[in-house]
């Protein structure tokens, strides 16, 4: 190693820092053991002295790699023992030895005692970890123009204070002194986590210096700078301890602060827990407490003198800065996110099974907490393309899979979601509701009924198990048989469709007696091969389970109309323009019937009625779309104005009137109305001029 | 209902009436911490058919709480919300089951906090938007730089700085409430109910997740595994008012009402199953998958209690394996070694 050198010393002095502000304790370890005997002593002092200097770098590396190694002990807090661990045995020997012989200079003498106020800890005995650290004088001493080393040295010894006084509370007997332990406690934490702060921004500083020096490199990556136990529990220990004991308002001000410090690449990995849990806490963090006046840096008193200079803070003045709770959250998903994305593992060797499991389960954390803050605020496009960014570690997991396509389903990318779907469905094949889905868009938006067919017998095929799904898989079979009939040329295989969708629609009402979208939908296909008094008769079951259903009204006055007993169908359309007024297609049923029934007069006032509700809608419109113009548009809120509450739009509704048509008088208007009810979709998204036009007609048609 | 209560609830009809200007906002701190009062407000709206006194007594109730939302008066507005999730099924219940004049007050009341938030200060339309962060400009919190290259996506170049976004509003008044607009009203006022969440007392949570419940089992044959008695048609429920709901629930898991948000939670992904919504579907399974494993018991005493752990970070993962970043430094190494 560097030892045999021109300037032995210096070098190894040097090199025993940076091993010791690093924390490459094998390294270290190995330097250590140079300078014990026979090796020479590092500055002009007795060999014992240089003997000493070894044994306490040797200690403080053999206690460090002991703890590497017990990771989830110290987590758990369950003491190591000296019997099971001959590495803390020697190290304990050491120290003792260093401190009883006393001959060190006193630097390296209160170096011993905090690296075995540590140790103390590591065993369980915190009332002497502390009192080591009251020898120490740790509130006292400056990290001013000293090596790296003694900064991480402070910032665990403060944090192990604080841990030791935390669990030894039970020996304080007045309450009094209790609450001013936990103050004590919580300063301990506080300033341990500055100084942990400082520590990795000066890490972060040198390591980079000697990366550009030195083209060999060290055997350190930055980037996989790994933090110990207690480096971690410093950054954290300040906010959880607030949170545990319910203050929220400190908690969340400690976590927000500690986040604003500049993150070094060490901190980056800690940083996305970090961002998880305060975007998690957002959520219940009382609104009533201000958000902090991020740009104004107060001066914060309370943390010991030791504290020479704070760590950098992300200050740019033209740093966007969230205005609500719902915007943080936002802004730290986003990065989690981005740093979640980066670093899951998307290999599928074997041999990373558990690192990949690890990442997965990380990351899709992330991903269901962007999905509650997106979903709330009903922004699906953009959920949609993060869960897309997620897929490709994503290789069959349904959940994430699954995610995807309902985000897909919400924002309206129907082909894609089918798509997405059908993959979701090979997971888990046990589930109707995917396959549902999917037979929902095949019948709706995309009209691909052989798809939707495909789908619903999916659910059919899965029989009792698809448990209150499975009339809703017959419902969607009929549906498709019904819509297929209706595109078929030939009468005969119409006839045959028909006679299927009825035979289906009705194993759906057996199964499901009380669902009054499958009664409307048989009694809708019941209307299609003209058993027009049966429909009627099951439609009013439907209506009793759901009175002010805008499909079933509409279909039972085309119904009374189609037995030609205008006054009941005018009622009914009284009644259902009631509930609905500004649903057009009803009132172009109403203008009709009035035609009919009671003249061109009344038809021209309910004209007029329209074209002035037509103005109203549409100036709404015109004014929500100039105030997104300049925003980025989701689609438009709007459309769930038609009742989408049915597997099937209402174009089949108006299928069925224009059926009815030959037995009203003018067919030719009936399909207007058809015509009517797509443009009233249509409409919406702009295309006015074609809408007026269209009135325009109507208005001629009345008079 | 008892004679104790129609007694306070009578006292606190009059006393408002009586009160003088000055000592409103007082009486407002003090309205919080009358327990009683508010659990026989809540028998009031719960149980209107009951006896022929309580149902004199709700009108006025409404009543009141509408003045109390109009009075501009942060805490009485409060008090007045805290009581709208019930408010709401009251209103469900009664107009699924036709009886539409019994709930006329209740309706009015709804109309009023409607129509009152609709509008901010000035009487403008109020249009509710948020801002989208975008990661390329620099926040509070993080620098571009740090985070690397992003994916040069479609949706991320379009949203190249920041971009806000409408999520409500502009709405229109309404004077009555019909099948038409009936959810877009109530989904507006949960969103107002939620925006107050963390001012909500605990009865209020519980109240809200019992209401879920039968908002969406009512009808349904899982009612009967719930045992809910009295209303048994479904009601109708729009998906954009589920996940409000799933939102107020959200925010009861972890305050203290973890198992009637579980019951809650349940019963949402029940219906929306059965209705085919991808929203509330998508909300649901995501709130699911993000619970903790164990109940959460330790927080039914102390309310805002969050449970955090410190959590190990570092390189669980282990180096070698491939990670989208890795295969960046990957590039970039080879890169750099050309140059030297």
């Amino acid at each position: 190693m560097a030892a045999k050198t021109l300037h032995p010393h210096v070098k190894l002095e040097g090199e025993i820092e940076r091993c010791r502000g690093e924390g490459q304790w094998g390294q270290l370890r190995l330097l250590a053991r140079q300078l014990l005997p026979p090796a020479r002593p590092p500055r002009k002092a007795g060999a014992q002295d240089a003997e000493d200097y070894g044994s306490l770098l040797l200690a403080e590396a053999l206690l460090e790699e002991c703890l590497k190694e017990n990771f989830s002990k110290l987590k758990d807090s369950i003491p190591l023992s000296e019997k099971n661990e001959p590495r803390l045995r020697d190290a304990k020997q050491y120290l003792t030895d260093i401190l009883s012989r006393g001959r060190l200079r006193p630097k390296y003498m209160t170096e011993a005692l905090l690296i075995l106020g540590k140790l103390h800890y590591v065993e369980g005995s915190y009332r002497d970890a502390v009192s080591m650290y009251a020898r120490a004088g740790i509130d006292d001493l400056s990290t001013r123009g000293e090596p790296l080393y003694v900064l991480r040295l402070l910032t665990e010894a403060f944090l192990i204070k604080g841990l030791s006084l935390e669990r030894s509370t039970n020996s304080v007997a007045s309450r009094a002194r209790l609450s001013e332990r936990e103050e004590e406690v919580v300063a301990c934490f506080q300033t341990a986590c500055v100084l942990a702060q400082l520590y990795l921004q000066e890490l972060e500083k040198t390591l980079n210096n000697t990366h550009s020096r030195s083209i060999k490199g060290s055997s350190v990556q930055c980037s996989e700078f790994e933090l110990s136990y207690f480096l971690e529990a410093a950054l954290q220990s300040a906010y959880v301890t607030h949170l545990k004991k319910g203050n929220v308002v400190e908690g969340m001000r400690s976590l927000r602060e500690t986040l604003r410090t500049v993150e070094t690449k060490a901190t980056q990995p800690f940083k996305m827990v970090l961002l998880h849990s305060l975007s998690e806490d957002c959520y219940w963090s009382p609104l009533s407490d201000p958000l902090p006046e991020f740009m104004s840096k107060e001066g914060q008193s309370c943390v010991s003198s030791l504290l020479w200079r704070r760590p950098e803070l992300y200050s740019d003045e033209n740093a966007y800065c969230p205005q609500d709770n719902v915007e943080e959250a936002l802004l730290l998903l986003l990065l989690s996110e981005s740093m979640a994305n980066r670093d899951a593992v998307i290999s599928r060797a074997p041999e990373q099974q558990d690192d990949r499991a690890l990442s997965l389960r990380d990351a899709s954390a992330v991903y269901d907490l962007l999905s509650i803050t997106l979903g709330r605020r009903g922004q699906y496009v953009m959920l949609s393309e993060c869960l897309e960014r997620a897929l490709k570690f994503a290789f069959d997991e349904f959940h994430l899979w699954y995610q995807l396509a309902l985000s897909m389903v919400a924002c309206g990318k129907s082909a894609h979601a089918v798509s997405v779907l059908r993959e979701c469905a090979k997971l888990r094949p046990a589930d109707p509701t995917v396959p549902l889905l999917a037979a929902k868009l095949c019948i709706g938006p995309l009209h691909w009924l052989e798809q939707g067919e495909h789908f619903a017998k999916t659910v059919i095929d899965l029989g009792e198990d698809a448990g209150e799904s499975l009339a809703k898989g017959y419902l969607a079979l009929g549906l498709t048989y019904s819509l297929q009939a209706t595109d078929a040329t030939l009468k005969g295989t119409q006839d045959e469709l028909n006679k299927k969708a009825l035979q289906t629609l009705e194993r759906a009402r057996e199964l499901a007696p009380e669902d009054p979208q499958i009664i409307l939908y048989l009694s809708l296909q019941l209307a299609l091969v003209r058993q027009i008094s049966d429909a009627i008769e099951h439609l009013q079951e439907a209506l009793q389970l759901c009175p002010h259903d805008i499909n079933s009204l509409h279909l039972l006055a085309l119904l009374f109309s189609a037995q030609k007993h205008y006054q009941p169908a005018l009622d009914v359309i009284h009644m259902a323009v009631a509930e609905y007024p500004e649903s057009f297609s009803l009132l172009f049923t109403k203008v009709k019937l009035e035609w009919m029934h009671r003249g061109p007069e009344e038809a021209l006032v309910t004209c007029r009625h329209m074209l002035q509700l037509w103005q109203m809608v549409y100036s709404v419109v015109q004014h929500s779309n100039s105030e997104r113009s300049s925003s980025v548009t989701e689609t438009p809120v709007i459309k769930k104005h038609n009742g989408l509450h049915l597997l099937l739009p209402d174009a089949h509704d108006t299928d069925c009137g224009s059926q009815r048509a030959s037995s009203l008088a003018a067919s030719r208007l009936e399909q207007a109305l058809s015509e009517i009810t797509v443009q009233s979709s249509a409409m919406k998204q702009g295309p006015a001029q074609l809408w007026t036009a269209l009135e325009q007609i109507w208005l001629q048609a009345g008079k | 209902m008892l004679a104790v209560d129609t007694g306070l609830v009578e006292e606190w009809l009059s006393e408002f009436k009586t009160l003088p200007e000055a000592s409103i906002s007082s009486y407002a701190t003090s309205l919080k911490e009358k327990s009683a009062l508010i659990s026989s407000l809540y028998k009031v709206i719960q149980e209107p058919q009951s006896e022929a006194s309580i149902f004199n007594l709700l009108e006025p109730v409404c009543h009141q709480l509408f003045e109390f939302y109009r009075s501009g008066e942060e805490q009485l507005l409060r008090f007045t919300l805290q009581f709208l999730p019930e408010l709401m099924w009251c209103y469900l219940a009664v107009s699924a089951s036709r009886d539409l004049q019994s709930s006329g007050c209740i309706e009015a009341l709804l109309l009023g906090v409607y129509n009152l938030e609709i509008v901010d200060k000035e009487g403008h339309s109020k249009v509710l938007s948020f801002t989208i962060p975008s990661l390329s400009k620099p926040s509070v919190y993080h620098e571009p730089s740090s985070i690397g290259s992003m994916a040069l996506t479609e949706g991320a170049l379009s949203q190249h700085g920041l971009s806000r976004v409408v999520y409500s509003g502009p709405h229109p008044q309404r004077e009555m409430l019909t099948a038409q607009n009936r959810f877009e009203v109530l989904t507006f006022l949960l969103l107002c109910y939620n925006a107050a969440l963390s001012y909500m007392p605990a009865v209020s949570l519980q109240s809200l997740c019992q209401i879920c419940s039968r908002i969406c089992v009512c009808g349904y044959p899982r009612q009967q595994v719930r045992k809910y008695k009295g209303v048994n048609c479904r009601i109708p429920v729009s998906s954009e008012f589920m996940v409000q709901m799933l939102t107020g629930i959200y925010y009861a898991f972890y305050n203290g009402e973890w198992d009637l948000a579980r019951k809650a939670m349940d019963d949402i992904l029940y219906r929306a199953q059965l209705e085919l919504y991808p929203e509330p579907l998508l909300v649901a399974n995501a709130i699911k998958a993000s619970l903790p494993q164990g109940a959460m018991k330790s927080s039914k005493e102390g309310t805002r209690c969050i449970q955090v752990e410190i959590t190990p970070t570092s390189s669980r993962i282990s180096r070698n394996a491939v990670t989208s970043m890795s295969i960046r430094g990957h590039r970039w190494k080879r890169h750099g070694k050309k140059n030297i």
